[in-house]
């Protein structure tokens, strides 16, 4: 049985991928959904609080086994319809994102899908990606490999003090969307910066 | 460790907080609504195609300008006009409505002062608010606005758009730096690694879906293959091998020229890492991509400054005949892209 809030999650990210993008691959979903989890704790929110765990995959993208387990479901329910390499929501599944919306219980959490959602319009998808890949959280997971549980407590830390240099940084902002987008353009530069010097190391000349 | 110096600069000099500090909760309200317009007008009008000024503006209470009194008004930016190549201004409106004019000349400042406004010129973007502006990072540069890089779900679609978008006239800033000569006509001394960096890089910002791009990965004992994408949560992988055809020089000045043999020697090599890479990834479907960057010209000696079309786009068609034809024996070979970069010719 997975969790209300993955199932809700799910739904919601989908619908907001699918008028961006024109569907949301299942790992998209998992990325997005990981972001707002992120916001929630930069905004300092209590991890356990999120309702699901996530987990970093060796190739260093996030991934949840309830949001999974809810993709499943909702395919079974026929409320997702694949989309070339993804999903978009069917009929039913609109009506019952617009049922759940409407329940006091899953608006908190708009708070943070929206921001997350909403850094599309700031940012292409793959920046985003590639910003995320230096966050606290899975960084550590492409420098050693393989799959481990994500938002230990180091990484709580990390973002902790994250929380406080942008709020140093920014005062006290009127939409979490203007915290949201400077964190990840901070981290997408590094990343840029990270992939530079890469790149300027060659492992063996290739003739 | 955070680099506090780096948040603070972002903090003063990135657009978000620009309209935040100015306009508050309604400005970044506006902002939203501009960045989502810009999106879907560049779905209709390719910025790199604009001559002139776009100016779009949204009032922080949805307040028409007097200065479009008498604009072309359009439901969505899907019932616009055919527009001319004087400058654009155009105010947006909550319900999708939009005003246009190519006639009217305002100050941005003026409209900022009461909303947000965003401007193209010659491929730079600014946001405007009340007296403050700051210009927009653009991670492509290939592309003439960031609001207008394309995402694609699949590579052969991404190789396809590098080839006409980013090699052929060698748009991309990164892939700019292989040459020896302005005019395109000799590389410089072992290219390769800038275009393995630009091709890396144009799939980093443009592949979606459940994909990471990776450039020089090891696949057997020997070397690393250029590039290797794989998708998580399926079991595909992509390797992708890139060679140049055609004459660098050396740091003395000397030529090394590149013929279509070296092309057939990517292909052997990528077979042989497709091969083990089946030993590596045992449950992985793997698929070979080879990229072939073709900077053949005709006519050409050391002392060459310039070509004229004859000689400079003498290849250009001319493709690369394969033996063996891996793409034709294999079922894990794609088709090698051949992408031509054409030289600057005098007439």
């Amino acid at each position: 049985m997975s969790s209300a809030f993955a199932v809700f999650d799910y739904l919601f990210i989908v619908n907001s991928l699918g008028e961006r993008l024109g569907s949301a691959a299942g790992g998209e979903v998992h990325l997005f959904a990981y972001l707002a989890c992120l916001l929630s704790l930069l905004d300092g929110q209590p991890s356990a609080e999120w309702g699901y765990a996530f987990s970093g995959l060796e190739m260093g993208s996030p991934f949840s086994a309830d949001l999974y387990e809810s993709a499943e479901e909702l395919e079974r329910l026929g409320m997702l319809r694949p989309v070339n390499a993804g999903f978009l929501l069917t009929d039913s599944g609109t009506e019952r994102l617009i049922q759940l919306e409407s329940l006091e219980f899953f608006r908190p959490r708009l708070k943070y899908l929206v921001p997350s959602c909403q850094s599309l319009l700031a940012f292409p998808v793959g920046m985003i990606r590639n910003a995320m890949s230096m966050e606290p959280g899975l960084r550590p997971v492409i420098r050693a490999g393989g799959s481990r549980p994500l938002l230990g407590e180091t990484t709580l830390e990390q973002l902790h003090e994250y929380r406080e240099a942008l709020t140093r940084a920014l005062g006290k902002t009127a939409d979490l969307l203007v915290p949201a987008t400077v964190w990840l353009k901070y981290l997408s530069d590094k990343a840029a910066q990270n992939d530079a010097a890469k790149m300027s190391l060659t492992l063996v000349p290739t003739t | 460790m955070i680099d506090h110096d780096k948040m603070n600069a972002l903090a003063s000099q990135f657009y978000f907080p620009l309209i935040d500090r100015q306009h508050g909760k309604l400005g970044v309200d506006a902002l939203r609504q501009i960045l989502g317009f810009i999106q879907q007008f560049y779905l209709h009008v390719a910025p790199e195609t604009r001559t002139s000024r776009i100016l779009v503006f949204k009032h922080l209470n949805d307040l028409p300008t007097n200065v479009l009194s008498g604009a072309h008004e359009a439901q969505s930016v899907h019932h616009m006009p055919a527009l001319s190549q004087e400058p654009i201004v155009m105010q947006i409106f909550e319900n999708g409505r939009m005003l246009l004019s190519q006639s009217v000349s305002v100050s941005p400042e003026g409209l900022a002062q009461d909303g947000v406004v965003y401007i193209y010129q010659n491929r730079i973007e600014t946001i405007h608010a009340k007296n403050e502006y700051t210009t927009l990072p653009n991670p492509l540069i290939g592309y003439a606005s960031m609001f207008a890089i394309p995402t694609f779900d699949d590579l052969k679609t991404a190789l396809h758009e590098y080839k006409t978008k980013q090699a052929r006239k060698c748009s991309c800033l990164i892939l700019a730096d292989v040459w020896s000569d302005d005019n395109r006509l000799l590389f410089r001394s072992a290219p390769e690694k800038i275009m393995r960096n630009s091709l890396t890089q144009f799939l980093k910002h443009t592949l979606r879906g459940n994909v990471e791009v990776r450039p020089e990965q090891i696949v057997n004992a020997t070397r690393p293959v250029d590039i290797k994408v794989t998708w998580f949560m399926t079991n595909r992988l992509a390797l992708i091998e890139i060679k140049w055809i055609g004459a660098s020089k050396g740091k003395k000045g000397k030529l090394t020229k590149r013929f279509d043999g070296r092309a057939r020697e990517g292909a052997k090599q990528l077979a042989d890492y497709l091969d083990a890479n089946v030993v590596q990834a045992p449950v992985h479907e793997s698929r070979g991509y080879l990229v072939v960057l073709d900077g053949r010209r005709g006519g050409l000696k050391t002392s060459t400054k310039q070509l004229n079309p004859a000689n400079g786009l003498k290849y250009e068609s001319k493709e690369i005949a394969y033996s063996p034809e891996f793409h034709k024996k294999r079922n894990d070979f794609e088709v090698p892209f051949r992408m031509f970069i054409e030289p600057i010719c005098t007439l």
